[in-house]
């Protein structure tokens, strides 16, 4: 079902543009180009009062925004979570709150008074499903005696419980004690927050270092403007249009990260190509208009099909269930799409504008003057492919092999600077409290009845005896799990009258994991919860039969992991494998070839691994951890490859476009193929390697963050864009095109008579 | 730029590399997974079997989950003024291990006809032993066992001004209960060990007035893997003293349903002769009144008929005070009464009056469990 809906989908989009763009009838580029110069006032206008118009709705969109997106409510770790909720009561959503004292101790009358004060109020609120304090759970005491950890279970979704605790806490007086509160909503706000202060200060170095690049690329001031305006045109637009989708379904966070990492690499790479094009026709002497006429047919052309295949490679990703998956490929849509229309309308309007202009204000050598290395360097491809191929092409699978060691988890509060509330209470329930350091596993197990009748004690004995069994599970806690000496008829003789029992754990225990039809289970492991092995016994206790009448429920963050995991392996290759066959099928249309393809869709991939593989072995195993000042994680947060992949493809496309659209182009003029290589490397690597710097500029900026996701998200960036125009777009393309010869644009006659004719040299 | 959920989300996707790796995997694992049941239990391991008390080492504590050290005592000021006194440190270990403390201190002031009680609580690191001292401080209480003292330090913190500077000796043998000091309950199993007659020097302030005080103690140590049950289960216990150094504790043992299940104790006499009695030594504890108490509500027994046939024992013992309930740090359905007692009799043919203590757990009825119906 998932395989052919998109596969279907995406071809039938393809057919669609692919037909508007012209079996027999040719693009009218030119005249549009020259359509937009006579009426470039009008154009410039109309798109001023659409981004006034975009304007007041784009700041909207993050309140629109689900957080996560990574979850179905059929995934096993989510169902246990209702169950938990709704069979026992139990919110895995808690804040942790830890009061402490220089001088009280926890069960001081002072201390407990006002610790008890403190919830009183939450207590009355009906967002709060429980309140455990140490005055009924004494091991809620430090070892210091002078901490007391009281948990407030929350009846909210992660992100209202975010705000709801701003708002809850803000009324508790704590004095005399300190309060510190932490736990997932206040940990999920101060990451936000953390996050957030990371990227304004990665803005804050990234946009005058930008601004320069931009201005050595472009060569000159008023030309440095197109990005920012096809750019940030772009974006707006798509925020908005990202603002209007989500009130009408659900989308990830993760749109926005698309719509502005993608949106600024497109604007960039758009309005490069096409400027540089058109000064290079206004060097030869031509007239504003014609220029543009001309940079029109020629860029104009190569950003669409650029855009076009972009679009119908990430729309196949709009049909997953996956809500994360379909976010990004919806925030990639519309940010294509909306630069796509900027590149196409409001860049030749505004370089119409310009004029002669456009090369005014010059900050560096002028464009026409400037000599690419990539002329020499594929010259000395051409002269030895094969010298050229193997040691680059072994660098790149030795660049991308640490991805077999990929390890993928979900950061904790140790990615937080220790100045903040919730990153100090973490440390103290990780130190005083052992908090964080063990998997925890909760099972629920549901029955017909009263849990004490004989044969559910027996039922329950027998169940908290196997996971006992599962291996790595250190230690299992439940009303049936007290000691491993205890007999079921000890347990008989101590469950005849629960309510009789003094002890005040085992007390806690009947009253807090038990209900009719309901026991829960905690297992506990000494495992990383993100670790292979901890996914191993949440394996191994779903593999228990319970028996007729009884199902077996398991949460917590090794399950929900896992579970996610689970979950996206099952879609995630098949969107990646969707995404490339559409791009195939693309490329081939439009190259007329079958090998072309196959090398754009391979080295896309080399560029993404070669990614992957540098985050591996940064990020999870710690090199140059002193240098980059991150403490690893020893994995991979696991947003971190969909987004690269979804970014990384988008820019990898313009490039491989750009560069095989000089190629063709020269190719079919002189029908000679490596000589059309080195013509089209000389031409569009000026404008890659510009392109890309800049990219790279603003990327790398981010590695400087204190969050290390924002850091590994930036560095993966860099690294993914220099491999990309390096080794993959200078060496590795054009030597395999060398070695390929003729068959570069080999396509079956078969095959040439039934496809459409897109040609795109025509 | 709405850049403040750029990176937030905490959720998980899988690397191109290992989600196709995983894939792979899973399908080639997928036709070969099954549910496999819940495997019958087999025996559990096997209660550990009962070893000799050795002391001093089992002065200390231990890693089960629930020991205590438990003192009473019946002390005089110089000068005038009769006292009783209990002191006890619970030590509980949950689920994880990590050790609770409670400690209970009362004081009957049998002149002034009143019962002080405070208590205290602790978690976690609460030892401070030595090679041959063992310490436990809960907060500002102590207790510290050496091989030839014991001492106590308590306060209650009212206007009363009260606090217990004790030293107890432990001259005799340790008396090992129910034969070599240990014992099963249908919930687990106990070591028991006491030391019944102590002699007792120290400091008593009362109101602010503080009196040397000399007496007796008595220091029952109990640890193991047990559980005890509150109402309609629970004992009652007597630590009596017969005069010339003689001692009897004597235990009765209810279950669930509130019937005698047990009554079993032990006499002792100062150089360390110890005798075990069982209900075939005719032990018989007759209730002769109740106590209502205004505070939880509960009845208790306040005065009884103690019969020890073997023992040539026929005496009646009454409480000195009445309102001896211990209310304070414990959870309600462990709430006990533990009051100094008179003790006035026949012993193999001769009239005793003598002191004692009394515990009584299981009288205060438990606090329902909220989702379940009370059978």
């Amino acid at each position: 079902m998932l395989f052919d809906g998109p596969v279907l989908l995406s071809s039938g989009i393809s057919a669609f543009i692919f037909a508007l763009s012209g079996t027999k009838r040719r693009l009218m580029l030119e005249s549009f180009g020259r359509l937009v110069y006579r009426r470039r006032y009008a154009v410039l206008a109309a798109w001023v009062v659409v981004v006034l118009i975009a304007l007041p709705f784009a700041p909207q969109a993050p309140d629109q925004l689900k957080p996560g997106g990574f979850t179905t409510p059929d995934l096993p770790s989510v169902v246990a979570r209702s169950v938990l909720r709704d069979r026992l009561e139990i919110s895995t959503i808690t804040v942790e709150m830890l009061f402490e004292h220089p001088q009280l101790n926890a069960f001081d009358p002072e201390f407990v008074s006002a610790v008890e004060r403190s919830v009183a109020d939450l207590r009355q609120m009906p967002e709060v499903l429980s309140v455990r304090t140490h005055t009924t759970d004494p091991g809620r005491v430090s070892a210091s005696g002078n901490i007391a950890h009281v948990t407030v279970g929350l009846d909210l979704p992660l992100e209202d419980a975010v705000d709801f605790i701003d708002e809850a806490l803000a009324t508790v007086d704590p004095a005399p004690l300190t309060l510190r509160a932490t736990g997932g909503p206040a940990l999920y706000r101060d990451i936000s927050l953390a996050s957030e202060n990371d990227l304004r200060r990665g803005e804050a170095i990234a946009f005058p270092l930008a601004t320069l690049t931009l201005l050595l690329v472009f060569g000159t001031v008023i030309a440095a403007i197109t990005p920012a305006a096809v750019g940030g045109a772009g974006v707006a637009i798509a925020l908005a249009l990202v603002f209007f989708i989500s009130r009408e379904v659900d989308v990830s966070v993760f749109a926005l990260n698309i719509v502005t990492l993608l949106g600024i690499g497109i604007g960039i790479d758009y309005s490069l190509f096409y400027t540089s094009r058109f000064r290079e026709e206004l060097a030869k002497g031509k007239t504003v208009e014609d220029a543009l006429a001309a940079s029109q047919t020629l860029a104009g052309r190569a950003i669409f099909f650029s855009a076009v295949t972009s679009l119908i490679g990430l729309t196949s990703l709009l049909l997953f269930d996956t809500m994360v998956l379909r976010s990004v490929g919806m925030g990639a849509v519309v940010v294509i799409l909306a630069a796509l229309l900027a590149a196409m309308t409001l860049l030749p309007a505004l370089l119409g504008v310009m004029g002669h202009g456009v090369n005014r204000l010059r900050v560096g050598p002028s464009w026409s003057s400037r000599r690419s290395v990539w002329g020499p360097i594929s010259r000395t491809v051409m002269k030895r492919p094969l010298l050229v191929l193997l040691p680059t092409a072994a660098l790149l699978i030795a660049m991308a092999l640490p991805v077999r060691n990929l390890r993928l988890g979900t950061v904790d509060a140790t990615i937080l600077p220790d100045s903040l509330e919730s990153r100090q209470g973490f440390d103290i329930l990780q130190d005083e409290f052992g908090f964080a350091l063990n998997t925890i596993v909760p099972v629920v197990l549901l029955f017909d009845g009263d849990p004490f009748t004989a044969d559910n004690l027996a039922a329950l004995y027998a169940f908290g005896r196997a996971l006992e069994t599962v291996e790595h599970a250190e230690r299992v806690t439940s009303v049936v799990n007290l000691g491993p000496d205890w007999e079921l008829e000890r347990y008989a003789a101590l469950y005849q009258r629960p309510e009789s029992i003094t002890d005040a754990s085992v007390s806690g225990l009947v009253r807090n994991t038990l209900r009719p039809g309901a026991a829960l289970f905690i297992v506990e492991s000494d495992l990383h919860p993100f670790s292979p092995e901890a996914a191993g016994i949440v394996t191994g206790i779903r593999s228990f039969d319970p028996g007729a009448g009884r199902e077996i429920h398991v949460d917590g963050g090794a399950a929900d992991l896992k579970d996610i995991v689970d979950s996206l392996y099952s879609r995630f290759p098949l969107a990646i494998a969707v995404v490339l066959i559409v791009t195939y099928i693309s490329l081939m249309l439009l190259f007329r070839s079958l090998l072309l393809p196959l090398k754009a869709v391979v080295l896309n991939g080399l560029s993404i691994f070669a990614a992957y593989g540098a985050l591996v072995f940064v990020f999870q195993d710690g090199n140059f951890s002193g240098l980059l000042n991150f403490q690893p994680l020893g994995v991979i947060e696991a947003t971190t490859p969909i987004l690269l992949f979804a970014i990384i493809f988008g820019l990898s496309m313009d490039y491989e476009i750009f560069l095989l659209s000089r190629v063709a182009e020269a190719y079919r003029r002189t029908g000679d193929n490596a000589g059309a290589v080195v013509e089209g490397l000389e031409k569009s690597g000026l404008i890659i390697t510009g392109a890309a710097a800049i990219l790279i500029v603003v990327a790398a900026s981010f590695v400087l963050a204190d969050v290390v996701v924002v850091k590994a998200i930036g560095l993966g960036l860099a690294i993914a864009i220099f491999v990309d125009v390096t080794l993959v777009r200078a060496l590795v393309a054009p030597a395999l095109m060398r070695l390929f010869g003729d068959w570069n644009w080999y396509l079956p006659r078969w095959l040439d008579r039934i496809l459409p004719e897109v040609r795109y040299a025509g | 730029m709405p850049v403040e959920r750029l990176w937030a989300t905490r959720r998980a996707v899988p690397g191109v590399a290992a989600a196709l790796l995983i894939a792979v995997i899973a399908i080639a694992c997928a036709s070969g997974e099954s549910l496999r049941p819940v495997p019958t239990p087999g025996p559990a391991q096997p209660t550990p079997a009962p070893r000799p008390i050795s002391i001093p080492a089992d002065e200390r504590s231990h890693e089960d989950r629930l020991e205590w050290w438990y003192y009473n005592g019946h002390l005089t000021a110089e000068g005038g003024g009769e006292f009783g006194f209990h002191f006890v440190i619970f030590q509980s270990l949950d689920d994880d291990g990590a050790p609770v403390y409670a400690a209970q201190f009362g004081l009957t002031d049998v002149d002034a006809d009143e019962h002080l009680l405070d208590s205290r609580l602790t978690a976690g690191d609460a030892e401070v032993s030595s090679d041959d001292l063992f310490g436990l401080r809960v907060r500002d209480w102590s207790l510290d066992l050496g091989p030839d003292s014991h001492s106590i330090r308590a306060s209650v913190e009212d206007e009363v001004g009260l606090e217990l500077d004790l030293a107890l000796d432990p001259l005799q043998e340790p008396v090992r209960h129910a034969g070599i000091g240990w014992f099963a309950t249908p919930t687990g199993w106990s070591y028991y060990y006491s030391w019944p007659d102590m002699p007792a020097t120290g400091k008593l302030t009362v109101g602010g007035r503080e009196y040397s005080v000399t007496g007796t103690g008595w220091f029952d140590h109990q640890w193991g893997d047990f559980f005890a049950l509150g109402a309609p289960g629970g004992w009652q216990w007597m630590g009596l003293h017969l005069g010339e150094g003689q001692t009897l504790m004597v235990t009765e043992i209810r279950n669930l349903d509130g019937a005698v299940e047990a009554v079993f104790g032990t006499w002792a006499d100062g150089p360390g002769r110890t005798r075990s009695l069982t209900e075939a030594d005719g032990i018989r504890i007759e209730v002769l009144d109740t106590w209502h108490s205004p505070e939880t509500g509960a009845d208790y027994p306040s005065r009884w008929r103690l019969v020890v046939d073997g023992l040539d024992l026929d005496v009646e013992i009454e409480p000195v005070v009445a309102a001896q309930e211990v209310d304070e740090g414990v959870p309600e359905a462990a709430i006990y009464w533990e009051g100094k007692v008179r003790v006035d009799g026949a012993y193999r043919g001769k009239q005793i009056q003598q002191p004692g203590y009394v515990e009584l757990t299981g009288y205060v009825n438990p606090a329902s469990i909220p989702w379940r119906e009370t059978p």
